[in-house]
């Protein structure tokens, strides 16, 4: 067995060490994949942990009641609640007014909240920057305070009254800007806004004539019962009262759009990497088809050849799981940049089970799905097929070749080379396919864009900033998978490609035509891949994306395909080009390998 | 025989074991009468002379043989010459049209049978050949033999296909 | 007569159907008794290599039996037929068939190894093997770094890891010089007197002589045997 173990291992780094580039391409296929899931998976994790930390640090509320009425009736319906079963303790009722304020000039909806200067039982904002309220000064939502860049000492106009900033402090009792629930007095309608924190002997000055709402913040003995404590409330609708799930559900809505755009990105990615992978295992496995004859011919049964193989793969499998893992946990706190709103971002806790299980098991679906049917296949072959010749010859299709007989010289060893490898055509096609797919849909999504209302003045949407920066790293990862897949395709194809080259330029084709030639034969399989992308895009976007769609102009849309057209031939003409410049001789003595 | 006497005088018996060096094991066959009958054939002819030694008895192997002038030049004449034996295949080669066309015997039965008989002959020579302890000049006359065998079996070769294919069409 | 190693009867491989069908061995009988070294001939497609192909075990026979040892090959499962061998056939190929990516003495180790010997024992063996066919200073290199001879030497010393029943060259020879022929035939003319079962299928005549025993082929049938190991008898005058 010791023995067996030893050969294993050792066949297996041998091979990783004498092909180390392939190793490394398939390395990163495959991380890139796991990374994007992670990612995915991750932000999740990043969006509901701060928020529970949060709300231990600020001891907060696990019921939230906000009548929609205002005055003497909305704390009359408040009332009973403090003495409802279940309820172990509350703080408030606050006085709430639907406000607008101003600072560095833009003018923005604000929530704003009397709370007195002590602390109070349940819902102790933790003060980030600063001091806590004093009359006179304002205390800002983290969150909100970032978006519109004030600091404590700063000063901001509430409805016209100057007020200075006393510092910044985060909540668990109200969701974070933009979504504080800003209601507007005219029309009852909720709209965005950000929170902040007066005295309460300030708050009736400021609100002026208006009527002032209250909020009364609930602590039950079981805070999981929040849900039923909802249903049983008599004197308020369920839609006034919210549970600390349900806030902490809409706090992570800034990140679920970026996390939908991701999960959807890593399957994209999957099938993109499984087609890289796919394209350099059979490169490796036809060049091994001897190896295993050879294995069998000293008396390794199928098993054991299947063995030698697939260990190889799994190994590289479970070390791009690693990198992938590695790199999206890293990359997730940044891609959620703090809901500011929240405590603790930078999280020492291990990833999540799911999380570590779903990545490993897409390096090793991927990993293996690849290499599965090509290891079989040569595991069962007939050791002297195996043994006798490597590479399977090529296929001839006769209406393309004489098809090919009529047109240009260019065209015509495009086509031919084709002819030869119908499937590694195939991987060409949905290469750019995917490619073109997520291009499209980004474009769909920046095609979406569009002024955030908070008011009167226009900031980023933090929830829609961060789906743009998911679809950047999307686009990024993607660019460079298809770079690689591109590359490797590439690659193959001028190896496998370079004697029938040869002898077309004995023949009379100029080094020019053949590398021309064969980046037609890239590019003709990439076409009806551009072609399918685009509509599959759009289509993908439809179902994923929100519903009211706006689409891209179409010169957009054309200026897409060509360009990936455009990168896919270029990439191919270059290295063909640079091999048709060698001398014929040279291509026509080595054999490839 | 005289060019092994050119480079010094020698008695009988040293010429022999100078002959059998150089021919290695194809001199083992070579027996001492073959030997002094030719020497006194060349004696003779006045090619060579052969002195008795001092204080021996008068016996061929006794006896120093040297070259004479006319010795030498034939040794000289000997070297230059460039004639070739030529193998004869005709003796063969007419067997098997006798045999084809009289219909006496299968060409392709008698190619199989002198096969087996020229391989035989190739892996005697071929076993002296491989023998490690052999003189590698020596050996190299063992390679000579091993080389015209090959080149004999792949004449019967074509014989073979040649008879085959007659046999197969006629 | 000693018990065979090697028998076949009825052995038959055909390629193709209808009128494009190959009878590349055809109702072939043939019984190797041990200790026995011999050569195959014949001109290029007559069969010769697929025949050693089945009797290797390395081809399914299209009809007919054969039987390595006393053991049925042709109805045995691939498993079996990999176990049977690794553990009593050694092979030696015409273009060597080393792996690239290991040293001569990991070459000769791979057998032992896949059947199942410890490191060390596998490495002590490969060692004597190497020493055995002259390479033991060679033992470190890749094949790259080796002559044609000397990878043929390691393709041997490997056949011999696992002490076969029966060694099966295919054109040992094929791919070399004369020189490197020479280091080749004193290596089968050394396992020839040491009793080792050998099948040599070739056109080499040099390979061939080194063989006890001599079977011409031609269209996928035996047209000769003979044992070369006989004394000459009288026979009709060559030249």
């Amino acid at each position: 067995m010791a023995g067996r173990l030893l050969l294993v291992c050792r066949l297996l780094v041998r091979d990783l060490r004498r092909r180390p580039i392939e190793t490394i391409l398939l390395v990163v296929a495959i991380s890139a994949a796991t990374g994007t899931l992670t990612l995915g998976l991750a932000l999740n994790d990043v969006a509901d942990r701060p928020y529970e930390r949060t709300r231990a640090a600020t001891a907060g509320p696990d019921v939230v009641a906000r009548p929609h009425t205002t005055g003497q009736r909305a704390l009359a319906a408040l009332a009973p609640l403090t003495t409802s079963a279940g309820v172990t303790g509350h703080s408030g009722p606050y006085p709430v007014a639907f406000l607008v304020m101003t600072a560095h000039g833009r003018t923005v909806h604000t929530v704003v909240e009397g709370r007195d200067t002590a602390p109070a039982r349940v819902d102790r904002p933790v003060v980030t920057e600063g001091t806590w309220v004093r009359p006179g000064g304002v205390v800002v939502e983290r969150a909100f305070a970032d978006a519109l860049g004030v600091r404590a000492g700063d000063e901001v106009g509430v409805d016209g009254r100057r007020l200075r900033v006393l510092g910044t402090a985060v909540t668990t009792a109200r969701p974070t800007y933009p979504y504080a629930g800003w209601i507007d007095p005219d029309s009852a309608l909720v709209e965005r806004g950000g929170l902040v924190w007066v005295h309460r002997a300030d708050i009736a000055t400021l609100a002026g004539a208006r009527p002032l709402s209250y909020t009364l913040n609930l602590e039950l003995a079981d805070p999981d019962a929040g849900a039923a404590f909802v249903d049983s409330a008599t004197t308020l609708h369920a839609g006034e009262l919210s549970t600390w799930q349900g806030i902490a559900e809409q706090d992570g809505r800034l990140v679920a759009d970026a996390r939908e755009a991701l999960l959807v990105g890593s399957w994209l990615l999957a099938a993109l990497s499984i087609a890289g992978v796919t394209g350099v295992v059979a490169g490796r496995v036809v060049g091994r088809r001897r190896r295993v004859g050879l294995l069998k011919a000293v008396g390794a049964g199928p098993a054991m050849v299947a063995v030698v193989h697939l260990a190889e793969y799994l190994v590289i499998g479970l070390a791009a799981a690693g990198i992938g893992l590695a790199a999206g946990l890293l990359a997730a706190p940044a891609l959620i940049r703090p809901s500011a709103g929240l405590l603790g971002v930078v999280d020492t806790r291990p990833p999540a089970l799911s999380t570590v299980v779903a990545a490993v098991s897409l390096a090793v679906v991927i990993a293996t799905a690849a290499t599965l049917v090509p290891v079989v296949r040569a595991a069962f072959a007939s050791t002297i097929h195996a043994l006798a010749d490597a590479a399977t010859p090529p296929r001839r299709r006769r209406w393309r070749v004489r098809l090919s007989r009529r047109l240009p010289v260019t065209l015509l060893i495009g086509i031919r080379v084709n002819a030869r490898r119908p499937r590694r055509a195939r991987l060409v096609t949905v290469n750019t396919l995917i490619t073109t797919t997520v291009l499209v849909a980004v474009l769909m999504n920046h095609a979406q864009d569009e002024p955030f209302d908070l008011g009167y003045t226009d900031l980023v949407d933090p929830r829609a900033e961060r789906t743009d920066q998911a679809l950047l790293v999307l686009t990024v990862v993607l660019g460079v998978l298809a770079l690689l897949n591109a590359v490797v395709t590439t690659w193959t194809a001028v190896l496998d490609a370079r004697r029938p080259l040869a002898v077309a330029r004995t023949l009379g084709a100029t080094p020019a035509q053949a590398g021309l030639g064969l980046g037609v034969a890239q590019l003709l399989p990439a076409i009806p891949g551009v072609a399918a992308g685009i509509p599959v895009g759009l289509g993908l976007y439809t179902i994923v994306g929100p519903g009211e769609l706006r689409y891209p102009p179409d010169s957009w849309l054309l200026a897409t395909a060509l360009g990936v057209l455009l990168v896919g031939a270029a990439l191919t003409a270059v290295p063909a080009m640079v091999a048709a410049r060698r001398p014929v001789a040279d291509a026509l003595g080595s054999t490839p390998a | 025989m005289l060019a092994m006497l050119a480079k010094e005088p020698a008695h009988g018996y040293e010429l022999r074991g100078r002959m059998r060096a150089a021919l290695g094991p194809l001199g083992e066959t070579m027996n001492a009468g073959q030997i002094y009958v030719t020497l006194t054939r060349l004696a003779k002819a006045g090619l060579i002379t052969s002195e008795r030694a001092d204080g021996l008895p008068d016996r061929p192997d006794r006896r120093v043989h040297a070259l004479t002038p006319a010795g030498q030049e034939r040794v000289t004449s000997w070297l230059t010459e460039v004639s070739w034996p030529k193998p004869d295949l005709t003796e063969f080669h007419l067997k098997l049209v006798a045999a084809a066309t009289a219909r006496l015997a299968d060409p392709v039965a008698l190619v199989d049978a002198q096969r087996r008989e020229v391989m035989r002959r190739l892996r005697d020579a071929q076993r002296t050949a491989l023998d490690r302890s052999m003189d590698p000049v020596a050996g190299l006359l063992m390679e000579g033999v091993v080389l015209r065998l090959r080149a004999d079996l792949e004449w019967l070769e074509a014989c073979e296909r040649m008879w085959t294919t007659r046999k197969a069409g006629g | 007569m000693t018990e065979s190693v090697l028998r076949a009867r009825g052995l038959t491989r055909r390629y193709g159907r209808g009128s494009g069908m190959v009878r590349a061995v055809d109702e072939v009988d043939l019984s190797v008794p041990a200790g026995e070294s011999l050569a195959i001939m014949g001109p290029s497609g007559c069969g010769k290599s697929t025949l050693l192909h089945l009797l290797g075990g390395l081809q399914r026979p299209t009809a007919g039996r054969v039987w390595l040892a006393g053991r049925r090959l042709d109805t045995m499962s691939e498993r079996s037929l990999a176990r049977l061998r690794r553990d009593s056939v050694g092979f030696v190929f015409q273009s060597f068939h080393l792996m690239d990516e290991l040293t001569a003495v990991e070459n000769v180790e791979l057998a032992a190894l896949l059947a199942g010997r410890s490191p060390r024992q596998a490495r002590r063996r490969a060692g004597y093997l190497l020493d055995r066919v002259g390479l033991a200073d060679r033992a470190d290199h890749l094949p790259s770094a080796l002559s044609g001879g000397q990878r043929q030497r390691v393709a041997v010393a490997r056949a011999l890891s696992n002490e076969p029943l029966v060694v099966l060259a295919d054109e040992p020879t094929g791919n070399l010089d004369s020189a490197a022929t020479l280091e080749i035939l004193r290596l089968f003319e050394d396992l020839r007197t040491e009793g080792q079962t050998l099948v040599v299928v070739t056109h080499d005549s040099r390979i061939a002589a080194i063989a006890d025993r001599m079977i011409t082929m031609r269209d996928g049938a035996f047209a000769d045997d003979s044992r070369l190991a006989v004394t000459a008898p009288v026979h009709g005058g060559w030249r």
